[in-house]
This record gives structure tokens, sequence and C-alpha cells, in this order.
């Protein structure tokens, strides 16, 4: 147990140090951070010179950065602040696990941010809860439940990316700035399923997952124990290519296509705003994902390239096959709630089942476009039967 | 010359590992189980699950006909938590992982069965006590944190940005340059810990995200400022981490095994003390700044960094009242503020890297930094003051043993 330093001591201890004595002799003359030159000449100074005019967006990152005349670099210069500061010449460089450009950047990270940004919106005030009309109890008990499973599953992001913001070196800004983003987001997306459960009557449902659980059987598991445990259970011990691949580029998108569906979810102009701010939402994190596997494989070295590729591949088919993301077609407090919303009524729960087979080609065929787009084909590799099995 | 000594990232975080490929099933017979998947053999029939069938009062449904009114905000937790039948995070250890309060547990899930599918550590049932996590009026302070976030598209008026004397400049963007980097400090050390905190206290997760958005947010207009108004990022602060990472890490135990983890000790070093120091320096520099858009920029951080000790300083208060042995608490918690104090009193708030351009601003010119040293010193008695008066709040009373000197000792 440290022993605490007595208080008169602590004082003069600090009238002791260099800067302290300086300025009780009455020197003020700033330090070297005033008067050094850039580190390009040579000095600490960061860097000097930069102007940018605000435009009718006032300033954002994308022009910024175009306008600067130090390109991003490839690999983080380990400091404790962001890009281009500079730092005494013995000061240590820390080694940010996540110091490669191509580890961490993703083609359209300054664009998004910009735009998660300005979409900022609240779950208390921007929806118009006034709007909400009383629905048949077997809509509202529907959507309730459709809202208790996702209410549930989005804070699931904001639990990990922290860890990830934590390993990128500060010299790639604006990956944190946008993963922060995506927390605020998640948070959001929480709460106003939250709120939802509760405004028109309905309430929190039943337990999500309960009942895939309690009817899970191991010996008709698509996939082996050993492999299935694998790809489940996101945690922060994944690599970061696997995390964005598996939280960003798949659970996210499948939730994104459902939203898409918004016209079936929503019933009224409360719900659709919902369903619509959230989808735009997500149409980011998911495009951040996929633009940032892309960079990956476009821009590590060979045979990192190569061993990144086998993994995703793996990773993509332990996926498809065992339904994770996918999962939520098949998870029956998501997709049954789903078909009903879409029928519209019970009578025709048919139609509704019809809408949610056209949505499961849709989401696999979505699925393999944006793999392409990642630069990880799958087309004629999906685990996934391209119409849905029932 | 020597090149610079490399060292691991501040903060301990649990190493990651990679997928290793390993041989799967052929397509066909994915295919083939997928379509006996027990969900799809139910879609076929015709049937709906549990969801539609259990009855809505007395079933497996948690709440029926909860109808809550939007207060004069808006939809806000208080007025859900006005109907709902768990207001309140309870006591009781949570049982599952991904599971909020408001939902009610499945009574046919076994004890056995909750212990497969719920580990205790490195998940988000580490923290499910109230001690542990709650603060008193979270619904109001989490709406507030959300309502008071900044909108830089509707309050930033960029055209406000004035070009200023090369001195002032850099004065401004050596202290952006200290904030930037004092909020990435706040933000990897707080960040990790919400993914151990239980989905039961969901004001107190939604909290925390956007605490963490704020620092970034602040982080990026920062950055922007620096670049585009004739300066540049200045140079980076040594130390400013000092006794904050040691706390941090210790705290965390890097986030790996199955240990005991004191969130308590983090939210006082973050929330507490690093955040009372940002805020009473960018009062400071508000009162420092030089144009519209740079003062309009430091209100904004001292609203955040008020929020964020605000914060802190409940939770600390509700884990003192709260938790199983308060004399041991405030005992660990004290010995947290004597090696945070001195250190930080020494490489944060008597750093020349941020007191010298902060004398500048106060100045006005780089040749009037003693009329700028003037104003800090006579300033500096309310570092201490509101810190304690913060703390004496809190009850855990300091002012016989703060190792923050009341006067500058300069």
């Amino acid at each position: 147990m440290p022993t605490p330093i007595d208080k008169k001591e602590a004082v003069e201890r600090l009238r002791s140090l260099p800067q302290v004595k300086r300025w009780r002799e009455g020197n003020y003359e700033p330090g070297a951070w005033f008067t050094s030159k850039p580190s390009e000449e040579g000095g600490i100074w960061g860097s000097w010179g930069h102007r940018f005019q605000p435009n009718r967006r006032g300033v954002s990152l994308v022009e910024l950065n175009r306008a600067d005349r130090h390109p991003i670099p490839t690999e983080g210069l380990g400091l404790l602040a962001d890009r281009e500061a500079g730092a005494e010449a013995d000061a240590p460089r820390y080694d940010y696990p996540l110091n490669q450009k191509f580890q961490c950047w993703s083609y359209n990270v300054e664009s998004l941010y910009e735009e998660a940004v300005s979409r900022q919106w609240s779950a208390t005030r921007d929806i118009p809860w006034d709007k909400l009309a009383p629905l048949p109890d077997d809509q509202e008990r529907a959507l309730c439940q459709f809202v208790t499973f996702l209410h549930t599953v989005e804070f699931v992001p904001g639990d990990t990316l922290p860890y990830y913001m934590a390993r990128v070196d500060p010299s790639f800004p604006e990956v944190r700035l946008f993963m922060s983003s995506q927390c605020a987001d998640e948070a959001r997306h929480m709460e106003v399923f939250g709120k939802r459960m509760y405004a028109n009557g309905g309430g929190p449902g039943v337990e999500p997952g309960a009942e895939a659980l309690l009817q899970f059987d191991p010996r008709k598991s698509v996939l082996p124990q050993e492999i299935a445990r694998t790809v489940s259970n996101v945690n922060p011990t994944w690599d970061f290519l696997a995390y964005s691949y598996f939280v960003q580029m798949i659970g996210e998108a499948v939730v994104l296509d459902f939203f898409r569906f918004g016209e079936f979810l929503g019933r009224n102009p409360c719900d659709k705003e919902m369903f619509r701010r959230i989808m735009q939402d997500e149409a980011r994190h998911v495009s951040f994902g996929t633009m940032r596997i892309k960079y990956y494989l476009d821009n590590a070295p060979r045979e990192e390239r190569e061993a990144a590729s086998e993994m995703l591949h793996f990773l993509a088919a332990a996926c498809e096959a065992s339904g994770t993301g996918f999962g939520l077609l098949l998870q029956p407090s998501a997709i049954e709630p789903f078909a009903l919303l879409a029928a519209g009524s019970l009578r025709n729960l048919d139609k509704g089942w019809e809408v949610v087979r056209e949505f499961w080609a849709t989401a696999v065929e979505e699925y393999i476009n944006r793999c392409e787009r990642a630069g990880i084909p799958r087309r004629g590799l999906c685990m996934l039967p391209e119409e849905a099995p029932f | 010359m020597a090149s610079p000594q490399r060292v691991p990232s501040p903060f301990a975080l649990p190493p990651t590992r990679r997928h290793r490929p390993l041989p799967l099933p052929p397509p066909e017979e994915v295919k083939e189980k997928l379509y006996h998947h027990p969900e799809a053999e139910r879609i076929r029939s015709g049937q709906l699950g549990e969801w539609f069938t259990t009855p809505l009062v007395g079933g497996e449904w948690t709440e029926w006909g909860k109808h809550a009114r939007p207060d004069r905000i808006g939809m806000t937790f208080m007025a859900i938590n006005r109907v709902s039948s768990n207001p309140e995070p309870t006591n009781e250890p949570a049982r599952r992982l991904m599971h909020s309060r408001y939902i009610k547990t499945h009574r046919s899930i076994s004890p056995e069965l909750e212990e497969k599918i719920a580990p205790k550590y490195g998940t988000a049932r580490e923290m499910d006590r109230r001690d542990q996590v709650w603060i008193e009026h979270a619904a109001e302070l989490t709406e507030e944190a959300l309502d008071r976030q900044m909108r830089p598209a509707r309050q930033l008026r960029w055209e406000d940005m004035t070009p200023l004397p090369d001195d002032l400049e850099r004065a401004f963007d050596q202290f952006a340059t200290y904030l930037i980097q004092a909020m990435y400090l706040c933000s990897d050390a707080s960040g990790p810990w919400n993914g151990l905190i239980h989905y039961g206290f969901a004001e107190v997760k939604s909290f925390l995200a956007y605490e963490l958005f704020d620092y970034n947010l602040m982080c990026g207009l920062l950055r922007k400022r620096v670049m585009a108004n004739g300066g540049g990022m200045g140079v980076q602060v040594e130390g400013l981490g000092a006794g904050l990472i040691d706390i941090c890490n210790e705290s965390s135990h890097g986030f790996v095994g199955e240990v005991e983890r004191d969130f308590s000790a983090v939210i006082f070093a973050i929330d507490v003390l690093f955040n009372s120091i940002m805020l009473e320096m960018a009062r400071l520099a508000q009162a420092g700044a030089r144009s519209r858009f740079d003062r309009h920029l430091m209100t904004q951080l001292v609203q955040d960094c008020a929020r964020h000790v605000a914060f802190g300083c409940r939770r600390i208060g509700f884990y003192l009242r709260n938790c199983a042995d308060r004399e041991e608490a405030a005992v660990k918690l004290h010995l947290v503020a004597d090696q945070l104090e001195p250190l930080q009193t020494e490489h944060h708030m008597l750093n020349p890297k941020v007191l010298e351009p902060l004398a500048i601003m106060l100045g006005g010119s780089g040749a009037a930094t003693a009329e700028g040293m003037r104003v800090v010193r006579k300033f500096w008695p309310q570092f201490g003051e509101n810190y304690l008066a913060r703390l004496d709040s809190i009850g855990l009373a300091r002012r016989d043993r703060c190792l923050i000197p009341a006067q500058a000792p300069f």
C-alpha cells in the first residue's frame, strides 16, 4: 500500500520542478513548443500553415484531408496525439496493435463520419411519438416482439468497439471517430427500441432467444460444435478484420435488410420514422465494415492479404453455415413477428411468409454482392441457400 | 541520434487472435440441415412460436397493456420507467448476458443452462450489481447527455473562425493538441468497461456510450479547427496520463482473466479527477479564447466535462452509499486519489505544454505570458476547491489530505 505523501512535502516537490522554479523567478518565456520549427523542418512542433476555407458544409474531414499537403501515413507514428502532432526527440513511441493504415482504414471513413455527425438524432425528441396510432393486437404484439429482440442485440457493437478504438494508432483519428459515432448510434437504437416497447400498449414481449435455446438440439446442429463455437460469441479478442466481417458486414447488414422492409414494419409515421432513421445509421456501419475489408485486402502486403483472405473465406463459410448473422432469418423472435407484420393480419400470414421468402432471397443476394464489393467473392461458394429453406 | 524507445500502447487490452481455418461440411449438407432446422419446419407447418401463443397475462409475455406517454421533453427513459414494472435495476444477479431488465426471463430455462449460456467473466455479466454501476437519477442524466450532445451542423458557425496572429494561433493549437490527447486517454481508458456492464443498466450504458462519443466528437472538432486556421497540430504532452494509466490498468487487469475489476477506481480517475482538471482548464481557455468560434468550442467542452464530472460524482456517491463495506471502499478511493493528485498536478496542471499556451491565450499575446500566468495563479485555488467540494458532496472528505496545492506553487 503506497504511503500518502505529506502535503508539505508534495508542495515542496512541486516548487522544485524546473519549470515552476523558472516561473517563480519571473521567467515566463515559453518552452520549445512555442519556438520550435515543425517536424518536417526538424523541430518538435507538429505541422504548420494549414488553411481551409469553410464552405457551406463547414469543415469536413474529406475536404480537409484532401487539402492537406501531408498524405495520411501508411504506418502510425505511435504518438498519443493526433496525426501530424510533434513530439520531443526522446519521447517514446507507442506500439498500438493496429498501427498500419491497411489494418484499420476504410475507403469512405471520412465521409461516413461526417454523415454520422450530421445525422445524429434523439430517440426522445426526433421520433413523432404523438403520431403513434393503436394497432390491432396481433400487429402490436408482433412489433413489440420484434423490437424486444432488437432492444437486446443493438448494444453488442457498443460493448466491443471501444476495445478496437483503443487499439488504433491515433495517427488515424478518422477511424476512432467513426467507431465512437457507431457506439452512440447503437446506444440510441437500444433506447428507441426500449421506448417503442412501452409506447403503444404492447409492452416488452417474450425473452428473445429463449425458445431457440430450449429447442436447441446439438445433433441437428449444422456445424460441428468446435467450429460453431469459434464463430459465435463475438468478443474483443477477435482479430479486427474478423470482427468487422462478423458484426458490421453480416450482423448489421441483415438487420439493415430487415429495416429496408420498413414499409411492412412501420404502420404509422412514428414507426416508419424510427425504422428509417435506424436504417440510415445501420447503412453507415455496414458500409464502413465492407469498405474496411476491401481496403485491407487491397493494401495489405501480399502474404498477409492471402492469409487474411483465407481466414475471411473460412469465417464467411462458417457464418453462412451456422446461420450466424443469418440466424436472424431463422430466429423465431425476429422472423415470425416480421412475417406477421408483413402480412398485416394473422389471416394473411401466408402472404407474410411470401414476403419473408422474397426477403431471404434479397438478403442473400445483397450479402453476396457485398462480399464481392469487399473483395471476398462468395458467389458459387456461399453455404446459404439462395431460396428460403421454408 | 538513437531512435525513440518503443513501448506498448498505454492501456492494457486482451490480445487478439485470428480464426484458424478448419474443414467445413459440404454446402449440400449445410443446405439439407437448414431445410430441417426446427424453425424452418415450424414455418412450413404454418405455426407461430411461443411469443405468439403464450398468454399475454400470466404467461411468458413480459408486460402487456403498458402505455408510456411522452413527457414535456419527449419519450424519455423517465416516461417508460413510470409505466415499467422494472423502473430500476435490482440487486438480483443477472442470469443472462444480453438481457434488458425490462424483459422477463423465461421460466423454463434451468439454472444449469443459465450457467452455460452466461459466463460471468469477460462479459456483460461482470458488473451486474447496483453498487458497481448504478447512479441516482440515471434516466435524467442520460437524457441530458443525449439532449446536450453537440450538433456541429446546427451549432457551429465555422464562418466565425477568425485568423489569429501566429503566437495566439500556436497557443490555441498547442492547447487543442493537449485536449485531444487528454480526451483520447479518457476514451481509451473508459470505453472498454461498457462491455462489462450488464444490460439491465441501460441508462448507464447509454450514458457511457454518449460520453465516449463526446470525447471523440470534440477531438474531431478540435482537429478541424487546428488544421483549418493557419496553424497545425502542436507537440504531444508527455506524462499527461501520469498515474491515470497505471490505475486504469491495475483496475482492469488488462481485461483478461477471472478476477474482480475495479470500475470505481476508473470512474474516480477519469470522470471525477481528470475531467475536473479538464473542466477547469476549459473554463480558463473559454475566457482566453480569442474568437467567438474558439470560445464556443470551449463552452461546449466545459458543458461536456461538467456532465462527465457529474456522472462520476453520482457514481462514486452511489457506490459509497451502497457498497458492502463503505470504509474499505473509501480507503481504496483515497489511495487512488493519493496516487493521482500529485502526479496529475505535476504532469498535467503544471505541465508547460498545457499551462504556457493557456497563459498566452489569457494574456493575449506571446509577449504577455506573464499576465496570463497571473490569471492562472489567481484562478488556481479553484482547481482544488471545486474538486474538494465535489468530493465533499460524494462523501469522500479529502480536505485534510488532498495533494493538489491550494495555492499555485509558482
